[in-house]
């Protein structure tokens, strides 16, 4: 899997103390027992390690959806990038 | 006429001297405080407390329960563990609607809240965990507690300052006795270490300002005592119907007689100066536990180390006891762990019940002479106790005092 995902994985174990055996790209959060409240606690950490927003997961969302969430996040984020900055700059 | 007294099966303790009763009471005997300089106070002008050493909720508890609580917390589940285990019971065969939690707890954990604050202040109010609430409300000691043990019955907060947990454990007492629940799992915790409580405190000129020597800072009852030294902790006790704890083969480790509360209503910080309101409680819990002030063998003080305080507490004890028993005050060597402080001091008061010894009050090295109480101190003192008193007294005159008597 991808990076991105090792990084959701790895937030899990350390942060969230879920079993590293339970941990694989086809889990869902409701099979980790990451509730609602948790998700969005996982969402803050993944940011602030990340610098990227991951949104649009639910309960049933698997890591592997949730990796490629944030991969498409990352993309979109880099891509706006040089067009915020010209907006910026017009007057 | 006693209105029916609960054996205590079990105790638990997470303390300035370490998790384990043992410890707890192996650093009492010993009488030293355990006051020492805090890295996390570091720049406040009262930079010292008495911390847990070496606590790892992770290693305790586990990171999975332990991530979404604050450290009072970890600290209630540990000590609850070990009562439970004390009073050999076991969670997954217990009837667990019949089993209580009743918890004290003073203040919301301010933990973090350092940090959401600025949060807010740079305008990042969506970097806020949603778990701030539920990590930090007092209420959620009982309730995690509950969930950890698998306790269904009637779950219970008290906060009621410094004397939540007695609060708790007296209201406990009374749950057994109308008999809504069959078991109360009661006490206290509190870790309030953040430098915003060091520095309201401070603000307040409620805690010793002894920076150069931090463990001469508790000094319970000395003439140059100069406020109290935070602490954390949690103290854990098991509570049982006497009968139903001698039906079951538990081993009682003393009994809770008797509690008695009242209120000051005098002022929002300051003790009554005549001790009127604790002196109404300590009567009411005597009167519950149908025994005579002649019958007490040994008070453990409520004994902040405040100049207020103590003197008022001394003179209610010299207006309810012709002759005042040995008293002794763990927050010299525990300091005041707040809303935990009654459990451990109930704890410790137990253990005096079992040993029949009196730990020394550390740092009392010349009584106030304004004080005219037998005060312990220099080393432990053996005593015939059959039945001991122990005082919590909070922050808006609320007053808890708990009766034992020995097994």
């Amino acid at each position: 899997m991808s990076e991105l995902y090792d990084k959701i994985a790895d937030i899990l174990t350390t942060n969230l103390g879920v079993d590293p055996e339970l941990v694989n790209p086809d889990a869902t959060f409701a099979v980790l027992d990451i509730d609602s409240l948790s998700m969005i606690e996982l969402a803050i950490m993944v940011e602030d390690q990340c610098g990227f927003k991951i949104e649009g997961l639910d309960a049933d969302s698997t890591l592997a959806q949730a990796a490629a969430l944030l991969e498409k996040a990352t993309q979109q984020q880099q891509a706006s990038t040089p067009c915020g900055a010209q907006t910026a700059t017009t007057p | 006429m006693n209105h029916g007294e609960a054996a205590i099966t079990g105790v638990g303790s997470v303390s300035p001297a370490g998790a384990g009763t043992g410890k707890l009471w192996d650093a009492l005997i010993a009488g030293k405080s355990l006051a020492t300089t805090d890295d996390a106070l570091a720049g406040l002008p009262v930079d010292f407390s008495c911390r847990v050493p070496g606590f790892d909720a992770d290693a305790v508890i586990g990171r999975r329960l332990s991530w979404r609580m604050d450290r009072f917390t970890h600290l209630a589940i540990a000590a609850a563990r070990e009562a439970v285990a004390d009073a050999g019971l076991d969670p997954a065969t217990w009837d667990a609607p019949r089993i209580a939690v009743i918890l004290g707890v003073g203040s919301n954990s301010l933990d973090r809240y350092h940090i959401l604050f600025r949060y807010l202040r740079e305008g990042q109010a969506k970097r806020i965990s949603p778990l701030s609430i539920p990590r930090s409300v007092p209420n959620m000691v009982a309730g995690e507690v509950a969930i950890d043990l698998h306790a269904t019955g009637p779950n219970l907060t008290t906060s009621n300052a410094c004397a939540s947990a007695a609060t708790a454990i007296g209201t406990a007492l009374d749950l057994l006795r109308a008999r809504r629940c069959d078991i109360c799992i009661t006490g206290g915790a509190e870790s309030l270490l953040s430098p915003i409580a060091a520095a309201c405190f401070w603000r307040m000129n409620a805690l010793s300002e002894r920076a150069e020597d931090p463990q001469g800072a508790s000094r319970p009852f000395d003439a140059d005592r100069d406020g109290f030294v935070l602490a954390e902790g949690a103290g854990v006790l098991i509570l049982e119907r006497a009968a139903d704890a001698q039906a079951r083969g538990a081993r009682i480790r003393s009994y809770l007689t008797g509690y008695g509360a009242s209120a000051d209503a005098h002022h929002f910080t300051a003790p009554h100066p005549s001790g009127d309101g604790a002196a109404q409680a300590i009567n009411a819990a005597l009167r519950d536990a149908a025994i005579e002030p002649a019958d007490i063998g040994h008070v453990n003080a409520h004994g902040t180390a405040t100049r207020l305080n103590d003197l008022a507490e001394a003179r209610t004890l010299r207006q309810v006891f012709a002759c005042p028993p040995p008293v002794t005050a763990c927050k010299g060597v525990l300091g005041h762990s707040l809303g935990a402080a009654g459990a451990l001091e109930a704890i410790a008061t137990v253990l005096s019940l079992e040993h029949q010894l009196i730990p020394p009050t550390a740092n009392l090295d010349r009584l106030d002479p304004d004080i005219d109480l037998d005060v312990v101190a220099g080393t432990p003192r053996p005593a015939r106790i059959t039945a001991a008193l122990t005082n919590s007294f909070g922050f808006g005159g609320q007053n808890a005092v708990l009766v034992m008597r020995s097994a």
